[in-house]
């Protein structure tokens, strides 16, 4: 019996303590759907984050990924550059040709 | 691609003649090149005393009746004169025979004349020479010899590049006077090299002609020793002495061979200064001075025929 007394008891308390966190994380849930579930406060409110209060280059930073799009198949959607990338032709100066000729003061040779 | 050239040596040059393309009549037309040149030759060096230049220069006070050959070559030489203002002239024969240069380059073995050097005679006036297009026929004064030279050589390039142009786009050297029928055959320009009169074997730019012609006129490599003087074959009309410039050479683009062998003699003779200036108030002329110095300048124009890179 003293066995059975003695092992009950920590099981007891570690379901107390289950039960504890469960309510405050419940409790925590609960109360983030209540102060971010509701709709956005009208045009200037101080707690809508805009564009113009992120620091600059976080909008960039924000936006959605762009998929990788197999080539061939058109983007569509918000992701979809509004052109698309084409190939560049990139010219390399060509090598100076050998002269066919070469002008200089008169001479036989 | 060049499929046809062909090189030889006339009027004391090395000649080279090329047509690019694929016509099967071009190496029939280059194999006829080297007697083009002989029969030019025969009409207008002054070193074959047959000539019928020499013959000219032993009738002077007398009308005599040219060839078209002669005829055409002169009027090359009086338009060089008119155009130059006569810095340019064919009037300089006795002037250049003074300054040693009496006899031909080859027979110059040991570049150095005969005697103490001398003082020229002044140059006779190129408008004095008569000539009358009904009767063909010239008159020199009296005293008056003329060189054909330069101007010759200038209009065989041309010639010989127009009659080639017919058996594909042509290129035609005359001892440093180029003349090109037109572009390419696949419509690209002809890259032509500028030596570097300071370094043998070297060029200081490459040119990209579609059209016309580009000359070089230096006193790097023909000049001799005349007594305790180095002379060069440039006569300064206006002294009648060989020109005392700060230019070693000087190459000219130009609409025709002609144009730009007697240009790049004036702007030789005035210097890098008044020559760049002289070129610069011509709008159809290009070109560049490679100085004493070691400089090279350009006229504003010849940028845009200087091969891309170059």
């Amino acid at each position: 019996m003293n066995v059975q007394a003695t092992s009950k008891r920590p099981n007891g308390g570690r379901a107390s303590l289950k039960t504890l966190i469960t309510v405050g994380a419940l409790a925590a849930t609960a109360l983030g759907w209540l102060l971010f579930g509701k709709p956005d406060s009208a045009e200037g409110s101080s707690t809508a984050p805009t564009e113009a209060t992120l620091p600059p280059g976080w909008a960039e930073l924000l936006a959605p990924l762009p998929t990788l799009v197999p080539p061939g198949v058109a983007m569509v959607g918000p992701s979809a550059p509004a052109t698309q990338p084409a190939l560049r032709r990139v010219s390399l100066p060509a090598p100076a040709p050998k002269p066919v000729t070469i002008t200089r003061s008169s001479r036989r040779k | 691609m060049i499929v046809h050239r062909f090189e030889f040596e006339a009027m004391g040059s090395r000649i080279l003649a090329v047509v690019d393309g694929l016509d099967r009549r071009a190496e029939a037309r280059l194999a006829e090149v080297p007697g083009w040149f002989e029969t030019w030759e025969d009409c207008l060096s002054r070193f074959r005393p047959e000539s019928e230049l020499s013959r000219l220069n032993r009738s002077a006070g007398k009308d005599v009746s040219v060839s078209g050959v002669l005829w055409d070559v002169l009027a090359v030489a009086f338009e060089a004169a008119q155009s130059t203002g006569g810095l340019v002239q064919p009037t300089i024969l006795e002037a250049l025979q003074t300054a040693g240069y009496d006899r031909t380059w080859e027979s110059m073995g040991s570049r150095v004349a005969e005697g103490a050097a001398r003082v020229a005679p002044p140059v006779q006036d190129w408008r004095l020479v008569e000539r009358n297009p009904h009767t063909r026929s010239v008159r020199l004064p009296a005293g008056t010899s003329l060189d054909l030279g330069g101007f010759g050589k200038g209009w065989a390039a041309d010639k010989a590049a127009r009659r080639l142009g017919t058996a594909g786009p042509a290129l035609v050297d005359a001892g440093g006077d180029i003349a090109v029928s037109g572009p390419r055959e696949d419509g690209q320009p002809w890259p032509i090299g500028v030596a570097d009169p300071g370094k043998d074997g070297e060029t200081i730019a490459l040119l990209s002609i579609r059209s016309g012609g580009v000359a070089t006129s230096g006193r790097d490599y023909k000049r001799w020793r005349q007594g305790e003087v180095w002379r060069h074959h440039l006569i300064d009309p206006r002294t009648g002495q060989p020109a005392e410039t700060d230019i070693l050479a000087t190459t000219v683009v130009a609409p025709s061979a002609r144009a730009a062998e007697a240009a790049a003699k004036a702007v030789l003779i005035l210097g890098s200064r008044d020559g760049l200036r002289w070129l610069e108030a011509h709008q159809r002329l290009a070109g560049l001075a490679a100085l004493e110095s070691g400089r090279v300048v350009f006229s504003r124009r010849m940028t845009s025929y200087l091969w891309s890179g170059s």
